[in-house]
C-alpha cells in the first residue's frame, strides 16, 4: 500500500435480485471509474434493486457525487429502486451537504436500513 | 487578501510538482491533508479543497492532451494555513465541454475563509485558497 491513505476498494455482489455494491478507502478522479463500472447499466442489469454501501467511506469529492448523481438520475428514468449507506458521522455527508444534494439521493445511515427501505419500497 | 506564497520567508510547507494526472490528486490532498492537521487546520475541509482544485487543473488545464505539471504549495502564516494550486495549461476560459458537475470552485468557496482563481505566473490558471487555524 503507498502511504497516500486508504486506497479505494470497490466490490460488488448479487443478493438475490439486488445488487449490492461496497465502497471503501479514498474515493476521488483517480480511481472514480471504479465506481462508474460497478454502477454502469450491463452491472445492475436485471437487478430489481441497487444497495450501494458507502459506510467504510473515508473520503470523497465531487468527482464520487457526479458519479452518484448521475445514477440517481439514471435510477429514477428506469424506475429501479436504490439505497445509499452512509455512517451518520461520515465526513462525506459535510461533502453532500456543502453541494445541497442530500434530498437527491435515498440515504441511510447503514446497509441494513438501506435494504430495509428496498424491502419496504420505500 | 491572500499572500502570494513566493513572496513569504522559509519555513516547514508543503511545496510539490506534480504531473498532470488523476494519480496526482491524492499524492497533493494527502501532503495537505497532513500539514493542515499539523498546524491546526480542519483536515477533511482542506482535503477536500485540495482535491477539488488539483482535480480541476488535471481535467481542465489540458484539454488536448499533453505532459503539464501541477505545482501546490501550503504554508501556514500566522493564524492561516494559504495553500495554492497552480497549473501551466491553458489558463481561465470557459469549458463547455466540461466533464464534470461545476462543483469544485463553488466547493473550495464554501470551505474556504477566502479564495482567488486568477491566471497564474506563467501562464496556466492558480487557485489561491485560506483556513483558519485559530482554535474554533
Amino acid at each position: 500500500m503507498s502511504d497516500d491513505g486508504t486506497p479505494l476498494s470497490v466490490s460488488s455482489e448479487r443478493r438475490e435480485d439486488t445488487v449490492v455494491i461496497t465502497v471503501a478507502g479514498q474515493l476521488d478522479l483517480s480511481v472514480v471509474q471504479e465506481l462508474d463500472a460497478a454502477l454502469a447499466d450491463g452491472a445492475v442489469d436485471g437487478a430489481r434493486g441497487v444497495i450501494v454501501d458507502m459506510t467504510e467511506l473515508e473520503f470523497m469529492d465531487s468527482s464520487g457525487l457526479r458519479a452518484l448523481l448521475l445514477s440517481a438520475d439514471r435510477f429514477g428514468t428506469a424506475g429501479l429502486p436504490w439505497a445509499v449507506a452512509l455512517g451518520k458521522h461520515s465526513p462525506v455527508r459535510r461533502l453532500l451537504a456543502l453541494s445541497g444534494v442530500e434530498d437527491r439521493l435515498p440515504l441511510f445511515t447503514s446497509r441494513d436500513e438501506a435494504v430495509g427501505s428496498l424491502s419496504s419500497g420505500g | 487578501m491572500i499572500p502570494v506564497l513566493a513572496d513569504l520567508p522559509p519555513g516547514d510547507s508543503v511545496d510539490l510538482e506534480l504531473p498532470a494526472g488523476a494519480g496526482s490528486v491524492r499524492t497533493a490532498r494527502k501532503s495537505v491533508g497532513d500539514y493542515a492537521a499539523e498546524v491546526g487546520a480542519e483536515r477533511f475541509d482542506v482535503e477536500l479543497a485540495v482535491s477539488e482544485a488539483v482535480s480541476n487543473a488535471v481535467v481542465h488545464a489540458y484539454p488536448e492532451g499533453g505532459a503539464g505539471t501541477i505545482r501546490v504549495r501550503a504554508r501556514a502564516v500566522g493564524d492561516s494555513l494559504e495553500i495554492t494550486v497552480s497549473d501551466d495549461g491553458t489558463g481561465l476560459r470557459p469549458n463547455l465541454n466540461s466533464p464534470g458537475l461545476g462543483l469544485g470552485i463553488p466547493l473550495i468557496a464554501k470551505l474556504s475563509e477566502a479564495y482567488r482563481l486568477e491566471d497564474g505566473p506563467g501562464g496556466g490558471a492558480m487557485v489561491s485558497m485560506s483556513f483558519s487555524t485559530a482554535p474554533a
